[in-house]
């Protein structure tokens, strides 16, 4: 339809608009702009998924390339949950079908995917509570008891939270609540969701409504823990992750002499970038996918690039963990293609 | 290793005749005494002939099928069924044959015969089915126990009761739960092979048309389960487009004390009826069901009251202030209940009264909901004490000497206290009032973080507490924070054992200038739970105040 | 997860009608009442000062100050005292937060 297609090339120039207006933290400016094509007869999914998530993408884009800084990215995000309760606020629907639980893993922050699926259930007709960023597991389940929901949409947008999100889909499932996977930090086809043992797993936020709207299993079946965990490689690597990185910090200082010199600040930062390194790895043995970690590295060693950090620094961290993990294989391996990607070279320490 | 099978008729007539080679060959039977032997056999035997013709028949096939005659096709009449043509050489099939089952096998002799052995299997298939029946209803209480006693919500036990009845039970079936206070009644129905549920409410006088079922609701002891008239049952408890019922069971849900509701249970007109069997299962389910049930609605009832109870112990909502933004965010240790000793509140002048709005941020001894309580208290006593007093520091002290009276054990708390002024050109004044507490920081426009220079005891411990006040001035941005020790004294960060600190946090909130206030106490939230790994001990609160940034 | 410390406590009579007890480990919510029930026994007995060494304690949360208000109010019930003899810098920043080196005797920084 070609009345349609005219929408989208208006949307597509309200989403540069759009973009302009959070990146100064314009809030009234931003809530003007949807309010107006709410007006205009902008369905209210479309502002939410073709306007304000595609903005939310590229902000993130824009602070990985350093164009953008952490105070401006905030800033921005903050102002979009503001249009996203705007929207939210002028188009309530009557709840015509079944109620969920949409939350986002304990220790995850990243709540605004999460919170435009939970808009666009409730546009659907769904019942929606919407628990919010960081959920504490024994907090949800105390919700799934009170409130008797028919699913729960969880999102996990960091690979590095699937253990605990794990952890939280198990103790849904317990309580005979099937689960809904969602967010990048199940995969990008999902496979972790599977892994894991979730009821559904569903991309974006409309798939995830139209597989609600076919119907989860009304109790879940229970699944078995992966097999691969037997080794116990991920729990070893967690309980002695304070320990490895205190070395990590003094083996780093002993290869690289600039860092007597550093502030408290700067060995702050240095142990938190040594500290992901550790928890992608152990949520690569975790999901028993190297990928995990050496899309993490990718992606790290563009931050890095953008920021003028060269790629033997992250290469350095990875050398350290690789020569101190001597009795984890599945660890040592999935370093030794951590540091291809950081280098695309060290094939020759796969011996 | 390779092994051969003999297969075929041809090989088994040669090997019937086999004798060992060089030894005499003995006398083979006679027609007439393989006959015999045929005849006395307990197997039944049909031969026939290449065209399908009967033969020979031996007493027990004629005992087993009368209808099979020499001379006539075995395939034919009341036996057609148990003589496939497509019935596999050597193989047995289990066929019913009038009130028998027949276990048939076919085996081929040369081109010219071949032969039908019957074996009368009724009774050993009657133990079969019955264990068969046995293991069904024994997996069904076992996954009955599974998923009844997952939820604790009323709504999800009933439908978990429902799916499981009509998974074995019935075609249809319905959990009427008791009335709760009101004169209806919720219900939820399952139909078999559907995937949807559904759900209503009928009114007290509906129940009444049902023999059994208000009985049943309001948890006259020993009711039994009745059998029900299906052509007297009303319209609402069978589902649309189920037809006339063939057969209807009313089922009370014993409860642990209480009434937890009643089963009905419908099957399909020319589908069987509820035998004594059946129903003793249904009374087993039922007791299951209903033990769930009644559990489930005392803990809603009772987390129902523990919701009003807490209900002000929760943080409020911050409402959006002439000229300055707030945003406050409280992690409880305690993490099922979100309450503890850690509490931010805001008190708005009523209405047309003249005052500045006054933020409190406190920390209370203790942790969990003890704590919890003292917070409510002290949040509600500086409510009341508002009506005389709106100087923070006049404040602090009233509070002092309400708390030395208060029965508490341990009645300590710490806190803050800002009373919110707006100046000119887009401005905040605060006028602080630090009891005991550790000291707000100031988020100046360029990023520079300052603390507050002000001092005073803790309140509840000392008779006389001192408190000087202090003002804070905030240009247009700018944005001061108050926060409890639960974010400076966490330990944990990358080794797990350094305690995050005054200094981590005066750096992390310089890196939120220029951040709206809701978008700085997130990342400063997220940096304090990313610090502490999981490993959460104390409650953690953090309240910004912001003079609203220059448009 | 971080091992907590318990906490331990040493009495020394150091003089007539004084006692000194030596805290380490963590004087927090899980044994901030251990504290305070030994120093009811100790005042029981016939104890006019109680100097308290705080110089090994690893952490003080507030309800492990709380117990020392307790053990301060108890001794002016008792007409006794109670004197800090030794503490760690952390601590006195504590005591400095919630003005409590107003009210407790502590030795010179």
């Amino acid at each position: 339809m070609s009345g349609t297609r005219l929408l989208s090339g208006d949307l597509l120039a309200a989403g540069e608009d759009y973009l302009r207006r959070i990146g100064q933290a314009d809030e009234f400016g931003a809530i003007d702009l949807v309010v107006g094509l709410l007006a205009d007869g902008v369905p209210a999914e479309r502002l939410l998924l073709e306007l304000i998530a595609p903005a939310q993408r590229r902000v993130g884009e824009l602070w990985a390339a350093n164009r953008w800084s952490v105070a401006r990215e905030h800033g921005a995000t903050a102002v979009s949950e503001r249009a996203v309760a705007a929207i939210a606020a002028r188009v309530r629907p009557e709840p015509s079908l079944g109620r969920v639980a949409v939350a986002c893993t304990d220790g995850e922050y990243h709540a605004l995917p999460t919170r435009l699926l939970a808009e666009v259930l409730r546009l659907r007709g769904w019942r929606v509570d919407f628990l919010g960023a960081n959920v504490p597991g024994p907090h949800l389940i105390t919700h799934l008891h009170q409130s008797g929901p028919d699913a729960v949409a969880l999102g996990c947008a960091l690979a590095t939270r699937l253990p605990r999100a794990h952890a939280t889909l198990t103790a849904c499932q317990a309580v005979g609540v099937p689960v809904l996977a969602g967010g990048s930090g199940f995969g990008a086809d999902g496979r972790f969701a599977r892994l894991l043992g979730a009821d559904a797993w569903a991309a974006g936020a409309d798939a995830a409504a139209d597989r609600l709207a076919d119907g989860l299993p009304s109790f879940p079946v229970p699944s078995q823990a992966p097999a691969h965990l037997a080794d116990e490689e991920y729990t070893h690597l967690r309980r002695r992750r304070g320990e490895l990185l205190t070395g990590a910090m003094a083996a780093l200082a002993g290869a690289y002499p600039p860092m007597a010199a550093y502030t408290a600040h700067q060995l702050d930062t240095t142990a938190e970038d040594l500290g992901h390194i550790l928890d992608f790895l152990a949520a690569a043995l975790y999901v028993d996918d190297v990928e995990v970690f050496t899309g993490f590295v990718t992606w790290t060693r563009g931050v890095l690039r953008a920021r003028g950090v060269p790629a033997r620094a992250l290469e350095a961290g990875l050398r350290i963990f690789h020569d101190e993990l001597r009795d984890f294989p599945r660890a040592r391996h999935t370093l030794v293609r951590g540091i291809e990607a950081a280098h695309d070279r060290g094939a020759d320490l796969e011996t | 290793m390779t092994t051969t099978r003999p297969a075929g008729g041809t090989d088994r007539m040669r090997q019937s005749t086999h004798h060992v080679e060089g030894e005499p060959s003995p006398a083979g039977p006679g027609e007439h005494l393989l006959r015999a032997i045929v005849e006395a056999c307990s197997e039944g035997v049909v031969l026939c002939d290449s065209d399908g013709v009967v033969v020979m028949v031996n007493a027990a096939a004629a005992r087993m099928a009368p209808e099979i005659l020499p001379g006539r096709p075995a395939a034919s009449g009341g036996a057609a069924a148990l003589f496939g043509p497509d019935h596999p050489e050597g193989d047995s099939r289990e066929v019913g044959c009038g009130h028998l089952r027949l276990r048939v096998r076919r085996e081929a002799f040369g081109i010219a015969h071949h032969a039908w052995y019957l074996r009368d299997v009724t009774a050993e298939s009657a133990r079969t089915d019955a264990l068969l029946a046995e293991r069904r209803r024994t997996e069904f209480l076992v996954e009955a126990g599974r998923r009844l006693s997952a939820s604790l919500n009323t709504r999800r036990c009933a439908r978990s009761a429902v799916e499981l009845a009509v998974s074995l039970l019935a075609d249809a079936a319905m959990v009427v739960l008791p009335p709760a206070g009101r004169r209806q009644a919720g219900w939820l129905r399952s139909v078999a092979g559907q995937h949807d549920l559904q759900e209503g409410v009928v009114t007290s006088a509906s129940t009444a048309q049902v023999p059994g079922l208000a009985e049943a609701l309001a948890g006259f002891p020993p009711v039994p389960s009745r059998w029900l008239d299906p052509g007297q049952a009303p319209q609402w408890l069978l589902p649309d487009g189920f037809g006339q019922a063939g057969h209807l069971l009313v089922t009370p849900l014993p409860g642990n004390g209480v009434p937890a509701g009643a089963l009905v249970l419908a099957r399909r007109e020319g589908g069987p009826a509820f035998d004594e069997e059946a129903e003793i299962l249904v009374r087993v389910f039922a007791a299951r069901a209903g033990a769930a049930i009644s559990a489930a609605a005392l803990y809603q009832e009772q987390s129902a009251t523990n919701a009003i109870l807490t209900r002000d112990l929760l943080p409020p909502a911050l409402p959006v202030l002439a000229g300055l933004d707030l945003a406050g965010s409280l992690r409880s240790a305690q993490q099922a209940g979100l309450i503890g000793g850690d509490f931010y509140d805001l008190y708005l002048p009523g209405p047309g009264a003249a005052g500045e709005p006054l933020v409190v941020l406190g920390d209370v001894c203790g942790k969990g909901a003890r704590a919890a309580v003292l917070a409510g208290q002290v949040r509600q006593s500086l409510r009341a004490l508002l009506l005389l007093e709106r100087r923070p520091e006049h404040l602090a002290s009233l509070l002092n000497r309400s708390l030395l009276a208060s029965p508490s054990p341990n009645p300590y708390v710490t806190l803050v206290l800002a009373a919110l002024r707006t100046g000119q050109r887009g401005h905040v004044l605060l006028d602080l009032a630090v009891a005991g507490h550790p000291p707000p920081l100031i988020l100046r426009r360029d990023g520079s973080v300052q603390e507050v220079t002000a001092g005073g005891s803790l309140l509840g411990a000392l008779r006389e507490s001192v408190v000087t006040p202090v003002t804070v001035d905030l240009a247009p941005g700018e944005l001061c924070l108050f926060y409890s020790d639960g974010i400076t004294e966490a330990v944990g960060g990358p080794t797990g054992r350094q305690m995050y600190g005054g200094q981590r946090l005066q750096s992390a909130l310089s890196t939120c200038a220029g951040m709206p206030a809701s978008a700085a106490v997130e990342r400063l939230e997220q940096i304090s739970t990313e610090w502490l790994a999981g490993d959460v001990q104390d409650d953690r609160v953090l309240l910004a105040v912001q003079a609203r940034p220059a448009r | 997860m971080l091992e907590k410390t318990p906490l331990r406590t040493e009495v020394q009579s150091t003089a007539e009608g004084t006692t000194c007890l030596v805290l380490t480990g963590d004087l927090d919510y899980d044994t901030a009442a251990e504290l305070f029930t030994l120093a009811q026994e100790l005042f029981s007995a016939d104890l006019r000062l109680l100097e308290l060494d705080l110089s090994g304690l690893d952490f003080v949360d507030s309800s492990g100050v709380a117990a020392l208000i307790n053990v301060y109010n108890t001794a002016l019930a008792r007409d006794s005292a109670m004197r800090i003899i030794a503490l760690t810098p952390y601590l006195r920043h504590l005591f400095k937060v919630t003005a409590l080196d107003q009210v407790f005797e502590l030795p010179p920084a």
